[in-house]
């Protein structure tokens, strides 16, 4: 069966790749917090450290609040398939 | 501090953190930034029409995020690198100078205890001179330390506006993270912290999954990352951030030596640039609270959906939710004075209209299966905006962006226009919708809220 308005099959495929991609960039915030660290270790000047892990610390918190959209536009695209699916009788009301 | 005292640090460890730094830049800026564009291309040809461009305000969100840490990196990890390499210069010059200075001086001893007067000046000045060298090292050092310190407070002030000067690194983590979310999902400060503190990729990953638990389901997802980001001004925000973003991968493209200061200035340039064409085209508590005014405007009237935009914004003021009305705007007015009472009217009537739709749907025996569908599915569409739109009208239900968003969506499904997108899909399963509420619709009308509420189900989750 054909669908006009849009494609379960590929939204399904689409929401596993974005929730893929956003374990993903969860791991590179977890990871950019850690050279924050480490940068604050080898710094020498207290300031310098201070300011650079404050700041890969930010750019890490901005990671994991684009990793809460990517996994949003995951859950939407399979709300969107089952709803297909389900407008079309595909699956059980 | 003495002259001699070697500044501290290890410029190795530094190096080896640049090269991490980088290799996340290019992860996130391009690889993370390539993947989510072409899964955002494939979700924008198999999603229902009507829904691809709240898709498309999501995932620009989360694209221009991922180009714009990308570059955020590299400037910080440009910092670490220019740090380290005048810590290393200070380092060697300040031990060469006090190794010279310690021969010298030895040298001058000797020469003192043996009267030779002219020998012992010379040392002497050979002493100045290492103690003056030692100091020019640690000024150069001094002087980057203020270049690089400026860079990163520019990084931090960047994701933490407003931010105090002793902000704590969590903290930035905390407030850049919040900042940057969708207004609708909650961000656990606590999982934050605890996911800063303990770095592990599960706890983040936690963070975002307790995130989308607490937000708006479904296509509320969409509406809501629409409403954070204004659609209409999408295009042109857009096409100033790709062209500042071409002038930093030009730059990028052809490998620029970051040692030589013209080159890191124009880099910084290019970055900056890219960085306000991100910033400028940010999702802004006022655009929000305008989207909301002109969207509620409609149903409540201008007074109170300007009472309803403050609710939801209480620090705006009346001209920033109002914004300029342009000569359609006003041409508008007429129309708009009356829309508050007709969405008094028309709501209701919409839930009579769509219900008795989805009646005639179940009961006609002259339609034929997919048009029986394609009424029944427009009338309890019809008939859910309607309740909804007569909730908003009469202030029962706030004016919110998810209620404009489910309004919006009846409306779309109720002139038909998704339904006769999908009829010959729908004709297939049209069996099991009608025969799911045709029992309950044929024994009574008041059944039929019944049956609206099952197909609303199906349709919206």
């Amino acid at each position: 069966m054909g669908f006009a308005g849009g494609d379960p099959r590929e939204l399904q495929q689409v929401s596993t790749g974005l929730s893929t991609l956003s374990s993903h960039l969860a791991g590179d915030a977890t990871e950019i917090a850690r050279q924050g660290r480490s940068a604050a270790a080898h710094a020498g000047d207290p300031q310098v450290a201070d300011l650079a892990e404050t700041a890969l610390a930010a750019i890490g918190g901005v990671v994991v609040a684009t990793a809460a959209i990517v996994q949003g536009l995951s859950e939407g695209a399979t709300t969107a398939g089952t709803q297909l699916r389900r407008a079309t009788g595909q699956v059980p009301q | 501090m003495s002259t001699f005292t070697v500044p501290s640090g290890d410029p190795g460890a530094l190096r080896r953190v640049v090269t991490t730094v980088s290799t996340l830049a290019g992860t996130v800026g391009e690889t993370r930034s390539e993947r989510l564009r072409s899964l955002g291309t494939r979700a924008a040809s198999a999603l229902p029409a009507a829904r691809v461009a709240a898709f498309a305000g999501g995932r620009a969100d989360a694209g221009k995020a991922t180009d714009a840490v990308g570059l955020s990196l590299v400037t910080v990890g440009g910092a670490i690198a220019d740090w380290a390499a005048a810590l290393e210069e200070a380092q060697q010059a300040v031990r060469g100078a006090s190794s010279r200075h310690a021969h010298a001086q030895t040298l001058w001893r000797r020469a003192r205890s043996t009267g030779e007067a002219e020998l012992e000046r010379q040392y002497h000045q050979d002493m100045r001179d290492e103690t003056t060298a030692a100091d020019r090292a640690h000024g150069a050092l001094d002087e980057t330390r203020r270049r690089v310190v400026s860079t990163l407070r520019g990084e931090v002030d960047l994701w933490v506006p407003d931010a105090p000067s002793s902000i704590a690194p969590v903290t930035a983590w905390q407030r850049a993270a919040v900042g940057a979310a969708p207004t609708a999902f909650t961000l656990d400060p606590q999982a934050l912290w605890d996911a800063y503190k303990n770095p592990d990729t599960q706890l983040a990953k936690d963070v975002v999954t307790k995130a989308i638990k607490g937000a708006t389901k479904g296509y509320q997802v969409y509406g809501v990352l629409n409403y954070v980001r204004a659609p209409s001004l999408a295009t042109k925000a857009e096409s100033k951030f790709l062209e500042a973003r071409n002038v930093y991968q030009a730059l990028k493209g052809n490998a620029p030596d970051l040692s030589d200061p013209k080159v890191y200035k124009a880099y910084l340039k290019a970055e900056r640039g890219m960085l306000k064409a991100y910033v400028s085209n940010n999702p802004a508590e006022v655009r929000q609270a305008q989207w909301l005014f002109k969207r509620s405007r409609g149903l409540l009237g201008d007074m109170r959906a300007l009472e309803n935009a403050r609710r939801f914004h209480p620090g705006l003021s009346t001209p920033e939710i109002m914004g300029r009305a342009g000569r359609f705007d006003r041409l508008m007015r007429p129309v708009r004075a009356a829309t508050p009472v007709l969405s008094k009217v028309l709501g209701p009537l919409g839930v009579v209209g769509g219900t008795y739709d989805m009646y005639t749907a179940v009961t006609d025996p002259d339609l034929q299966t997919d048009d029986r569908a394609a009424r029944f599915v427009g009338g309890a569409a019809t008939a859910v905006g309607g309740a909804v739109t007569t909730a908003m009208a009469f202030g029962v239900i706030a004016t919110g962006p998810v209620g404009l968003t489910v309004v919006a969506v009846a409306g779309v499904v109720a002139v038909g226009a998704w339904v006769y997108e999908n009829r010959e899909a729908i004709a297939e399963g049209a069996k099991k919708v009608a025969g799911a509420v045709a029992d309950g619709a044929k024994k009574v009308g008041g059944a039929l809220a019944d049956g609206a509420k099952k197909v609303w189900k199906g349709l919206f989750g």
